[in-house]
């Protein structure tokens, strides 16, 4: 199968984060184009102004964001017509088990604890990737949920 | 132009005047009105001008001329009046003008400066312009009459002054005044003075009839007085007159001086009154105090039943003597005032003179006892007895002025003695016209008498003190003598029922009856007995009395033993020292009293018997009736208990445990209440100490869980906010490996690695005392859990670990606990970790687990409690162990026993197996020796469900 591209949106306020996040995307292979936001109100807006048809294939949502947290907006998304199925992956620097629950519950694909690798970083990008590349749009399993930082294991 | 005869010098001087250069013009040119005013002008006396023309040209009389003083300046006639006046004119011109448009103008007391008499001064007129016409009708001129009214207007000025002075006077006076205006005495003026006497506000009183604005004033007597006052004009002074006034919102009697004036007009009418008073309630009540206080010492004095005379100077004026005095020495009433000589000649060689005298000029008092003095009363002699005193009298400057005569006339008394004699004589003839035998003795009992009958029964005549008991019945001879000596001592009358022996030795029963005979001042002089023969009577009650005395005896007996067990009862209660025991009556006052009470109260018996028991209350106690409270329920429930503080004599409180408990008859009526008290003090104060620490505790608890809140927070900061720069760092520098390695020399790369290294280990550092925190503070939901379960679970999150160590666990015995499953969780794979990390390179590592539930004395663990049964968990493993003596050391947090480049970790995750085990009320204890692995004990209690 052809590489098709891919439309990534990143929420995330935190700068290094997003330049990271652009470099791993830059040593992976595959076509993508990728649109950044800086806090959940930018989101809010970027999503509602698409045409349906022009809607990202994957959402990278940061928790912690000025305005608007990743949890509210995870919920608004949910509720909008046509954002249902839209894959969220949580991707956060902190990672408590209660809020795995709750986000769980929400609808978020994965939760993501933001890797201390380079190499990790880039995995779990691309692991995300092909998991949409192969049409998934199902929720995983709740014990596929959450993926640790191995190295805090 | 005719000018009168009677012009005066003005009217010679306008006739010789040449006209025809003034504006006028010549006199026999003028209208006729100017004419016939001028005429008539100059005939009048009062002061006439007349202006004229457009100039005011002027003519006047002389009675003008006087008024303003032109009669020496003729050159003012037919000048204009403007220089003249040139100081008024501005005044006077508007009602020249007025004039001059035909409108005739008046004023009177109209002031005009003026200065033709000399410097300016101000001056009264009343002024009438009045308009004069020319023959064609038009006014050409104006006449002015004036009037002098300057004396007037200053009479009038100094009046307004002087009143002013006047009422000013009365506002300041230092008495009270007023004025009282009109018939209905309407009050014009009042002072504050007069204000506070009448004990009323201005707003009532002032512009009022004063019998309205102060009605308490009416019905006294005033209204006429002030009436009088105001028709006749006559003043009227009042001296001491008691008025009833309001005081203090109460009427009072009140003593006024006071005099009503009337205020006359200049013609004599009365138009007001003015009052003045002072208030002299004080002088006259404090002088009618005085002189009651005189009048009763008078009337003391004069009523006296003895003789007072009191004897002033030298030559003893009699200056005061009483009636009874007065009857002594019947010379009549009219004594006062005489000498003493002059009234009792009689007593001039009874030396009674030389002892006034005596005490007079010496000033010691004289006193006598029932001395015989002869006076003549009525004309008649008589010998009087006297008790009498002379004493100095003392005038304020510490002088004898006189002597006071006080006595006593004892000369009743003196005949009432020889009457007892004859008296006396008559009752031994009695002792011998009676049945009874007859019997005196004096008033210590020595025999004085024995009638004629006695003496004939007996056969023996009273002589000494044993002649009674000579004829007594042996065996009654005790109860005699004790019921005799019990007379002799008390006086009262003696009663015995004896055998009496006759002269033939035959004893028969009397009954004797020995009555005191008393003097005039109630002492015993003798005893007088009387003898009855009761024998008849007295065999047959002799015999009845035996009988009841023998069951007396018996009762006795009986009561004797139940007094003994009370006294012994009694004597308990007295000895109690722990306990305060009293009785009460039904009142609550204190009947009985032990040693328990005098050492808990500190009161002796003697000074609390009698008191009320609400003396051992507090204050406050007895302010909210607690003593009354507890024995009306003690009364009610038949008894009442409290704590509380009580107070002992010295003051001091001491905490006690009271039972009050109501004592009944057999009616059931209570008699009283027993009162039992016991002194906790000491148990208080333990459990005020009890209470307090508690309290500390508490307040402990609060402190820690404040801090436990603030170690969320930290706990929160530290999971998110230190995690993020130390990820940053690592990414960061995995990426500069993964991309920028072959630009760096080997050197930078070891540095390089680290310095990741270290970001690392900080990292799991934080995450370690992440989850050191919330050990403490996470919820704790203990559950029965099957141990193995755990051990499973953790072997699973182990997996990998334990395949690349080749490890192996061994359960050995397991059974089910009371844990919190993720805490307990959190301690294996803790444990097991350690043992991982720490196993012996040589030897594939080996970690056996066994558990047991037994009684804690059954263990070697001194922390444990033999009252209770534990779990008993043992983990060893055959790992690199560790010196004895660190057992305790290791489950510190931060402690490490290797370097950091043999053994990574940051000496948390003990500490934390600790914590767990603490969490778990549990005790854990660590053995082991160097290369013999080591071995964990975990001990936790089981509790009953």
């Amino acid at each position: 199968m052809d590489k098709m591209e891919f439309r990534l949106l990143v929420a995330d306020d935190d700068e290094d984060d997003l330049e990271l996040f652009n470099e791993a995307l830059a040593d992976l292979d595959s076509s993508t184009l990728l649109v950044t936001v800086r806090n959940g109100i930018q989101l809010m807006e970027h999503l509602s102004e698409r045409p349906s048809g022009d809607l990202p294939d994957i959402l990278f949502l940061d928790l912690n964001m000025p305005l608007k947290d990743g949890l509210e907006c995870l919920s608004e998304i949910r509720s909008m017509d046509g954002l249902r199925d839209l894959p969220i992956v949580i991707f956060s620097t902190s990672l408590d088990m209660d809020m795995a629950d709750i986000l769980y519950k929400k609808g978020a694909h994965f939760y993501i604890q933001k890797p201390n690798e380079f190499a990790a970083l880039k995995k779990v990008i691309d692991n995300s990737l092909t998991y949409i590349s192969e049409g998934n749009f199902e929720q995983p399993t709740r014990d596929l949920f959450v993926l640790q930082n191995q190295l805090l294991r | 132009m005719h000018f009168p005869t009677h012009g005066g010098k003005m009217g010679k001087l306008i006739k010789a005047k040449d006209w025809d250069d003034t504006p006028i013009g010549n006199p026999d040119t003028w209208p006729m009105f100017l004419r016939a005013m001028v005429a008539v002008m100059l005939e009048n006396p009062f002061g006439m001008c007349i202006v004229w023309g457009t100039g005011y040209a002027q003519l006047y009389n002389d009675g003008f001329a006087s008024i303003f003083g032109m009669g020496n300046r003729p050159l003012d006639l037919g000048m204009g009046a403007q220089e003249t006046f040139s100081e008024s004119w501005d005044l006077m011109v508007p009602l020249i003008d007025s004039a001059m448009t035909g409108e005739a103008v008046g004023v009177l007391d109209f002031m005009l400066p003026l200065s033709q008499t000399g410097p300016v001064e101000e001056r009264y007129f009343d002024i009438s312009y009045s308009p004069i016409r020319t023959d064609n009708g038009q006014v050409g001129g104006v006449l002015m009459t004036v009037s002098d009214t300057t004396e007037k207007n200053r009479a009038i000025a100094t009046l307004k002054k002087r009143n002013a002075t006047f009422l000013d006077n009365i506002m300041q006076a230092p008495v009270a005044m007023c004025i009282f205006r009109g018939r209905d005495h309407i009050v014009e003026i009042a002072n504050a003075k007069m204000l506070e006497l009448w004990g009323a506000k201005a707003d009532d009183v002032m512009n009022r009839p004063i019998f309205e604005g102060l009605p308490e004033a009416r019905d006294q007597g005033l209204e006429t007085l002030v009436d009088t006052v105001f028709t006749t004009g006559e003043s009227f002074v009042a001296n001491e007159r008691k008025v009833l006034l309001p005081r203090n919102g109460k009427i009072e009697a009140t003593y006024l001086n006071f005099v009503y004036e009337a205020l006359k007009d200049s013609d004599g009418t009365v138009s007001g009154i003015v009052a003045i008073a002072i208030e002299v309630t004080d002088q006259v009540l404090a002088r009618s105090i005085v002189e009651e206080s005189e009048q009763k010492v008078r009337a003391m004095v004069e009523s006296a039943p003895f003789p007072i005379a009191v004897y002033v100077g030298e030559e003893m004026r009699i200056s005061l003597a009483n009636e009874s005095i007065i009857n002594i020495w019947g010379k009549g009433n009219d004594v006062i005032g005489k000498s003493f000589k002059e009234v009792l000649p009689e007593l001039g060689n009874q030396q009674v003179f030389e002892q006034i005298k005596n005490v007079y000029k010496t000033g010691r008092s004289f006193h006598t006892k029932n001395t015989p003095l002869d006076l003549i009363v009525n004309k008649k002699p008589y010998t009087y007895y006297f008790n009498y005193s002379f004493t100095p009298l003392y005038d304020i400057h510490g002088e004898i002025y006189g002597v006071m005569n006080t006595g006593v006339d004892l000369t009743d008394l003196n005949s009432a003695k020889k009457k007892i004699e004859e008296s006396e004589r008559r009752f031994r003839f009695l002792t011998e016209s009676i049945p009874q035998l007859i019997w005196e003795t004096d008033e210590k009992g020595n025999p004085l008498f024995a009638s004629r009958k006695w003496m004939v029964y007996t056969g023996i005549k009273p002589v000494g003190t044993s002649a009674l008991k000579m004829v007594v019945h042996p065996d009654d001879l005790e109860m005699h003598s004790s019921t005799w000596n019990e007379s002799l001592a008390t006086g009262e009358v003696y009663n015995c029922d004896l055998r009496i022996k006759d002269k033939s030795g035959n004893y028969k029963w009397h009954s004797v009856v020995g009555e005191p005979v008393l003097d005039a001042e109630d002492r015993i002089i003798k005893w007088v007995f009387a003898f009855t023969d009761i024998h008849t009577e007295r065999a047959f009650t002799h015999e009845l009395e035996r009988l009841v005395a023998e069951r007396t005896k018996e009762l006795s007996l009986l009561n004797e033993s139940l007094k003994k067990s009370e006294e012994r009862y009694h004597l308990m209660v007295a000895e109690v020292q722990d306990y305060a025991i009293l009785y009460l009556d039904p009142n609550g006052i204190i009947e009985n009293w032990n040693m328990g009470a005098e050492k808990i109260k500190g009161y002796r018996e003697g000074e609390i018997i009698g008191k009320h028991f609400s003396v051992f209350y507090t204050k406050p106690d007895r302010e909210r009736d607690l003593p009354q409270r507890l024995l009306d329920l003690a009364r009610e429930k038949g008894k009442a208990l409290q704590e509380g503080w009580r107070r002992r004599k010295d003051g001091t409180v001491f905490w006690a445990s009271v039972v009050i408990t109501a004592v009944h008859n057999k009616k059931n009526e209570v008699i009283g209440f027993s009162k039992v008290t016991h002194d906790l003090t000491e148990k208080k104060k333990a459990e005020d100490v009890l209470r307090s620490n508690a309290l500390e505790l508490e307040q402990k608890n609060v402190e820690l869980e404040k801090m436990n809140k603030e170690l969320q927070s930290f706990a929160y900061i530290s999971s998110h906010d230190l995690q993020e720069p130390l990820r940053k760092i690592q990414t960061f520098s995995s990426l500069i490996m993964e991309r920028e390695a072959s630009n760096l020399s080997d050197f930078g790369k070891d540095k390089f690695h680290r310095m990741r290294n270290a970001a690392q280990r900080m990292q799991i550092l934080i995450h370690d005392l992440l989850n050191f925190s919330k050990i403490n503070v996470q919820e704790r939901t203990f559950e029965h859990t099957d141990l193995s379960r755990i051990i499973e679970e953790v072997e699973e999150d182990l997996k990998e670990e334990l395949e690349l160590a080749q490890a192996r666990i061994i359960i050995e015995r397991t059974c089910e606990l009371r844990v919190i499953p993720f805490q307990f969780r959190q301690l294996l794979y803790n444990l097991f970790s350690n043992s991982l990390k720490f196993s012996n390179p040589n030897i594939s590592p080996v970690i056996r687990i066994k558990s047991e539930v037994a009684n804690g004395e059954s263990f070697d663990n001194d922390s444990l409690s033999g009252e209770m049964d534990y779990c008993h968990i043992r983990i060893s493993d055959n790992g690199i162990g560790f010196q004895p003596q660190y057992r305790a050391k290791i489950f510190e947090v931060f402690q490490r026993l290797h370097g950091r480049g043999e053994y990574s970790g940051t000496g948390v995750g003990l500490a934390i197996v600790k914590k767990i085990v603490d969490n778990h009320h549990g005790v854990i204890s660590a053995s082991g020796e160097p290369d013999k692995g080591a071995t964990f004990d975990i001990y936790l209690p089981i509790c009953e469900k």
